[in-house]
């Protein structure tokens, strides 16, 4: 089987970016992805349950993430729930399209169409 | 209703949704994604109670028509996509996306193609109703002429002989009106009885009009006729449902009525453009609004009709068998027809013919279910003051005859000017005749000019003649 390389698998679409994003630092179930992704994007991207488990079944599939028997949320625990975390392809996945992200974004700025990047946060919203 | 039910109802719900994914992502997600349906309403009625439900099912809504396509199409095609590895982004949000590289991906194209066709029908759905709309409201006909090739001996719709164009009077917003009204009708009444002239271009052209219209099988799913032999009514169920009928079968339908020997019945009047319209239009209906047609008139055998006493039986009873034919077939099973019969047949108070007619049987058995209605169209003594009594200068029109002043004209100077004698007794209003009338302006009627096939027919003709000699009385 041929290696995957990041290159041949940008872009991606915004809701696989920030699902991988979501899973950059630490380990998320479904409901966990969704709304750190709402968080991440100020409710711009909210991802509903198809698009969702469609995106991760094909990420999974892909490479770029995969399951975690471990159990991170001990409060808020059930069996039902699965937990995903980022590969190391997929790592290098949504840093290849975050470089891709920022290249075009410097090309927007030198044509002047987007402005500096402000230091601010967005403020992130408790589940 | 509590908070914990009505997030039981609605994870219950959106449980039946996810029965519509292939089966295999159903099996590995759908526990989760219920249990995440079941997260955000619980988290939403927490913080905005009940009222903040509607935009998350709204927006849970799309995505499961979005995904479920998405799932349908990857469960064809995603095998070897993903053996490339080359498709972490096929989810697509929205569904055409992909074009990043410059050239959309495969599975975005198929998903495109799979929601442009959904798109069309859905559009030529709507498109074919409104065409529809502007058929029903355009009296003119279509010439339909023999399909190249089409086997001998057997009618198919498009097979069929040619239906004569109607150049009569073309007012398609009016006639529009008109059907509209009448179907109106059946939101009040079980059967509509629609009273023709035997042989009227206007008739004709108004009757085809009224069964192309897309709101008839909504309303009356029966169509109920004088110039079918209820004999064959087996006969005619099974060509209009669309099955091949030998032709020589078919025109026993109208060639062996009781008026055949009365009105040299041919292949080219009202019946064979009327039932290639309607076997055509059952081609396109649902199931469930299909329409069908019910003979009329007596159940005769004229194989086994040698005496004009045997002939006699059949003739009297043609107003009794259409509405015990109504009564078994339409009102018994709590359905609605359209009946088109002859207009001596749908007047009430018509002292000409002993026998009560149609209308009056309908009435006897069920009042107030019936709305007859006729058509009316020439000049008649009476006919300037039925004009000044018409604001809507739109011909033809539907005039109600219930509690209005054209209502109150009397009927003999409007009906029966073609036959020397009253057919209702002195001074009896429009209004005790019949509901509705057709007025179709003070232009002549014009003859449909019917080739008739049938004389062309020797043994046919011959037969015809036997029957001729069976005659009791001149006709009616």
């Amino acid at each position: 089987m041929l290696k995957t390389r990041p290159a041949d698998l940008i872009p991606l679409t915004p809701a696989v970016f920030h699902i991988l994003l979501s899973l950059v630092n630490e380990e998320r179930h479904g409901y966990g992805i969704m709304l750190d992704v709402a968080s991440q994007t100020n409710d711009a991207l909210q991802l509903g349950p198809g698009t969702l488990y469609g995106c991760l079944k094909r990420m999974l599939a892909a490479g770029l993430v995969e399951e975690s028997n471990e159990r991170p949320d001990l409060m808020n625990d059930d069996e039902r729930r699965r937990y995903y975390r980022i590969t190391t392809l997929g790592s290098r996945v949504v840093r290849a399209e975050a470089e891709r992200l920022e290249s075009a974004l410097a090309a927007a700025r030198a044509k002047r169409i987007a402005h500096p990047a402000k230091r601010v946060m967005p403020e992130r919203r408790l589940p | 209703m509590n908070r914990i039910r009505l997030l039981e109802c609605l994870c219950r719900a959106y449980r039946v949704l996810l029965a519509a994914y292939p089966r295999t992502f159903r099996r590995q997600y759908g526990t989760e994604m219920t249990q995440l349906f079941r997260d955000c309403c619980r988290g939403i009625l927490q913080k905005s109670g009940p009222l903040g439900l509607p935009p998350f099912l709204l927006h849970t809504g799309v995505d499961w028509l979005g995904s479920l396509v998405r799932e349908c199409v990857a469960s064809v095609c995603a095998p070897a996509e993903l053996a490339r590895a080359h498709n972490p982004a096929l989810d697509g949000t929205p569904g055409f996306y992909g074009s990043d590289r410059y050239s959309p991906r495969s599975p975005a194209l198929i998903i495109g193609v799979a929601l442009s066709l959904i798109v069309f029908f859905v559009l030529s759905e709507g498109f074919n109703q409104r065409i529809a709309q502007l058929e029903s409201r355009t009296p003119d006909l279509e010439i339909v002429r023999s399909r190249p090739g089409a086997s001998r001996g057997r009618l198919r719709s498009s097979s069929l002989v040619v239906i004569p164009t109607v150049s009569g009077q073309r007012s398609p917003v009016a006639n529009g009106k008109v059907i509209a009204g009448l179907l109106s009708q059946f939101d009040r009444f079980d059967i509509v009885a629609l009273g023709e002239w035997h042989g009227k271009e206007e008739d004709q052209a108004f009757q085809l009009a009224l069964i192309r219209s897309p709101e008839l099988p909504k309303k009356a799913r029966n169509i109920v006729v004088e110039w079918g032999n209820s004999l064959y009514q087996d006969v005619l169920d099974r060509y209009i449902v669309g099955e091949d009928v030998p032709e020589t079968e078919l025109r026993k339908v109208w060639r062996d009525t009781t008026q055949s020997p009365v009105m040299d019945t041919g292949d080219l009047n009202t019946c064979p453009p009327l039932l290639t319209e309607i076997r055509s239009l059952n081609k396109r209906l649902p199931e469930a609004l299909k329409l069908r047609v019910i003979a009329g008139d007596p159940p005769i055998d004229w194989t086994k009709v040698t005496t004009a006493q045997s002939f006699v039986q059949f003739l009297n009873r043609r107003d009794e068998v259409p509405a015990d034919v109504i009564t078994r077939e339409v009102l018994q099973k709590h359905q609605k027809a359209l009946v088109i019969y002859g207009a001596g047949h749908i007047w009430r108070g018509n002292t000409f013919v002993k026998t009560p007619n149609l209308v009056s049987l309908l009435d006897k058995s069920f009042p107030g279910r019936t709305y007859a209605v006729f058509r009316i169209g020439g000049v008649y003594p009476e006919t300037q003051r039925l004009e000044s009594l018409i604001s809507d200068p739109d011909r033809p029109i539907l005039l109600s005859l219930k509690g209005t002043a054209v209502g109150t004209l009397d009927a003999n100077e409007f009906i029966g000017r073609d036959v020397p004698v009253h057919l209702f007794p002195e001074h009896l209003q429009l209004r005790q005749v019949a509901d509705g009338v057709i007025y179709s302006g003070p232009s002549p009627d014009k003859e449909i000019s019917a080739s008739m096939t049938a004389k062309a027919d020797p043994s046919f003709a011959e037969e015809l003649a036997r029957r001729k000699g069976l005659m009791p009385h001149p006709r009616r």
